[in-house]
């Protein structure tokens, strides 16, 4: 409901006016004390004598320094002039501008009134006070259209604006920043929204052919890839100097910049003595400036100097993972990693081709600590999975399941660290009737039940350990073997989709990107194979929690270096500068037919598909072919459904809903039957309400 | 008979003449639900997230991740 904001209500003692064809224009100046929108304007007017006025027109314009009207409408609204009192006493005539607009506190603003329909001469009367009684802008006319303007010296008009509350937008978390990384072709590639950024320093610094890991971690990207232990840093700012001087900032340290006041954090140096590379988290808006001398006082209580040799640098910063000013004091880091994961705040390392079967952590909450002779609750530490004197079993994935667990997924068995190792943790075997099969094979769902592809099938595993499935044992019981992994020659990966709640699985091969997946729905706890076009071939798989809901889910780094996701509207895969149909079927059977040992006839298939024609809610199935088989045993029909050849009957399910003909009649014969429906066609896809067979029974089999 | 979708989805762990209800022992590129139903259908298919290609040359994406930062 709007409100008056601004008006002029005094006793009116006096007049202005508007019309003669349009020359005569009239205004009245304003201030909001408060921005508010305006939402309409109302001046007390009359008609005197006869004549046609046409539409009124009232707007609101800026004004100049002298406030006078300047520019053109910021808005405006009409109301028929001829529909006005002749009463000389005039009347209330609100007129509601085509939208809001949103007045500025402080600023002056001007409402014209104008009648551009107006008989020549003929005029339309505003009542007015006298005196300056209004104090809060000025009344004024023109007399030429509005090319020049004249204020009254006492005149003010009768005028009322109406407006509404402006509501403040939502917070926005301006200063919160969440981007995507992700690496192709040896170089890393980050953005927040459509169009990721690559990082140039990055170029070449990778092998992508060969293993390699990433994962979040403090503000950075860290990227473990087997001798190359690289980071991608977003939050720091970085400084230069040719000499660090004697005492060198410690983690944490603040320091300060003697000219510009700026003040940061330290994070990470590269060099503990002589030329080193700063690198910490500004706490100020002033930054770094070159040439400036930046102190400090280290742990020990001594003071820290050094002059920068150039302006702070903004991230994203591209360097080597180290252990703090790359010095031995603080241990060091294996020559060598594949896996990682952060867990407790401590960086996670494992997948050392020379010592696979071991793992290291750094500090809690220091990543660059890795000297493990510390003996504190957040001392880095190193082990292995195994029996008391035998070396341990190969990490083949390390999964930062929560905060108390952390899963190391072995070759031939699961193990679990089970609170801090630093602090009365303990590492058991969980699982020993098989391991993980590679680095990827694993996932979480919104349940927090943690999904493995392991040596022996599809395994849940409930929140905290209560109980472990295999959920391909019986459905699939082959399903590790035709899933027929090689890590040297395939990628095999795990990713839970939150919108559809179910785990896409992928093994893509490495050479070429052809692929063969499978979908594990689980809301109906059913495993659905899949195959994408090679160009779409998964090489990783993120869970993406976006800021922007836009860009939330399950996203697919594919073979062409596009990233890619399960598109609802999308009929076809998008394979690079082409859409490829999608092949897509299901089988029904075997069907047994009749009594054991008694044959029957399917006289006729009714496909009804979804969708209610043109328009509606429900999303309309495209056209269905259907084949169907007879044979004397299931086997047969088993193999016949497989080959898909010489089908006993075939045709056309039409679409969608059910159609008057749809009734297929070609009788066949046989104990067990079989039929296949599906579409291969671009730019279409199905849906299935059901099929209705009908048969008859026949004789006894001879 | 009537036959709805198989939304159980692939199970070949049973004799042929056995074959559980809601299964089937051949299917391809099919979701349980379609179109927000247990109905069954063709799978979604496959879209690009970002126009932007990662790197300057197709190349396989090997690795994704996403870093929060928070700003002074």
């Amino acid at each position: 409901m709007s409100t008056v904001y601004d008006q002029n209500i005094a006793a009116d003692t006096t007049t202005g006016f508007f019309g003669d064809a349009g020359d005569r224009l009239t205004f009245q100046t304003f201030t909001p004390s408060v921005s508010y929108d305006a939402v309409s304007v109302s001046l007390k007017m009359y008609k005197p004598g006869t004549g046609t006025i046409g539409d009124i027109t009232l707007s609101l314009r800026m004004v100049d320094g002298d406030s006078k009207p300047t520019g053109g409408d910021l808005i405006s609204g009409t109301t028929p002039g001829d529909t006005l009192t002749t009463d000389n006493s005039g009347e209330w005539r609100q007129i509601t501008f085509s939208a809001a607009y949103e007045l500025t506190a402080g600023v002056e603003y001007a409402i014209v009134a104008r009648a551009d329909e107006c008989d020549e001469s003929k005029n339309v009367v505003c009542r007015a006070t006298s005196e300056n009684a209004y104090t809060n802008g000025k009344g004024g006319y023109s007399t030429d259209g509005g090319s020049s303007w004249t204020v009254y010296s006492q005149t003010d008009l009768l005028f009322r604006v109406y407006g509404d509350a402006i509501i403040a937008p939502p917070s926005t978390s301006q200063y919160y920043t969440k981007r995507i990384v992700a690496i192709g072709s040896d170089e890393v590639w980050y953005g927040v929204d459509e169009t990721p950024t690559q990082l140039a320093d990055s170029i070449g610094q990778l092998d992508t052919t060969d293993f390699i890991s990433m994962f979040e971690a403090y503000g950075k990207a860290f990227i473990f890839n087997n001798a190359r232990l690289r980071i991608v840093d977003f939050v720091n700012v970085k400084l230069t100097t040719a000499d660090i001087g004697s005492n060198p900032p410690d983690f944490h340290t603040i320091l300060t910049g003697g000219t510009s006041g700026a003040k940061m954090v330290v994070d990470y140096i590269t060099a503990l003595s002589s030329a080193s590379t700063i690198y910490g988290k500004r706490t100020t808006e002033d930054t770094f400036v070159s040439g400036e001398t930046v102190t400090g006082t280290d742990d020990g209580g001594n003071a820290i100097s050094f002059v920068i040799s150039a302006d702070e640098v903004a991230g994203p910063h591209w360097y080597d993972y180290t252990v703090y000013g790359g010095d031995a004091v603080y241990g060091a880091l294996p020559d060598q990693a594949t896996l990682g994961c952060n867990w407790r705040g401590r960086i996670i390392l494992s997948g050392d081709k020379d010592y696979p079967h071991q793992w290291y952590m750094s500090r809690q909450r220091n990543p660059w600590d890795f000297n493990y002779i510390a003996n504190d609750a957040g001392s880095p530490i190193a082990g292995g999975n195994g029996e008391m004197g035998e070396v341990g079993d190969v990490v083949v994935a390390v999964i930062a399941y929560s905060r108390d667990y952390l899963i190391f997924g072995c070759a031939n068995s699961l193990w679990v660290m089970a609170g801090d190792p630093a602090e009365n943790g303990s590492l058991y075997e969980f699982y020993s009737t098989g391991g993980i099969l590679s680095a990827d094979s694993w996932c979480r769902d919104k349940n927090r039940n943690l999904y493995i592809l392991s040596t022996v099938g599809l395994l849940r595993i409930a929140p905290n350990f209560q109980s472990i499935e295999n959920l391909t044992e019986s459905s699939y019981p082959e399903f590790v073997d035709g899933l027929a992994y090689n890590g040297a020659s395939h990628k095999l990966l795990m990713g839970y989709d939150r919108k559809r709640h179910g785990i896409q699985i992928i093994r893509t091969t490495l050479v070429s990107g052809a692929n063969s997946c499978w979908w594990y729905d689980l809301r109906t706890e059913g495993l659905f194979p899949d195959s994408y076009p090679d160009a779409c071939g998964a090489f990783s798989l993120f869970d993406y929690e976006a800021v922007d809901p836009t860009y939330q889910g399950l996203l697919y780094g594919c073979n062409d270096g596009y990233i890619r996701y399960a598109d609802d509207d999308a009929k076809d895969d998008d394979a690079g500068d082409s859409d490829v149909a999608i092949d897509s079927y299901i089988t029904f059977g075997p069907l047994k037919l009749g009594k054991e040992g008694q044959e029957s006839t399917i006289t006729s298939i009714i496909g009804i598909t979804t969708g209610g024609g043109s328009g509606g809610t429900i999303a309309d199935s495209n056209a269905l072919t259907y084949s169907a088989w007879t044979a004397l045993s299931a086997d047969s029909i088993v193999e016949k459904l497989a080959a898909n050849t010489t089908p006993n009957a075939a045709g056309t399910i039409a679409a969608p809903g059910r159609n008057r003909g749809a009734r297929k009649r070609k009788p066949i014969r046989g104990l067990y039957a079989g039929i296949r429906i599906g579409n291969d066609t671009a730019a279409q896809t199905w849906g299935l309400e059901k099929l209705i067979v009908e048969s008859r029974m026949k004789g006894r089999v001879k | 008979m009537e036959l709805t979708f198989p939304i159980r989805g692939l199970h070949v762990g049973m004799p042929s003449s056995q074959q559980p209800q809601g299964t089937s022992r051949d299917l391809n590129n099919v979701r349980p639900f379609y179109d927000g139903r247990a109905c069954g259908g063709q799978r979604p298919g496959l879209d690009k997230r970002y126009s932007q290609q990662i790197a300057d040359v197709a190349g396989p994406i090997v690795a994704i991740c996403s870093v929060s930062t928070v700003s002074a």
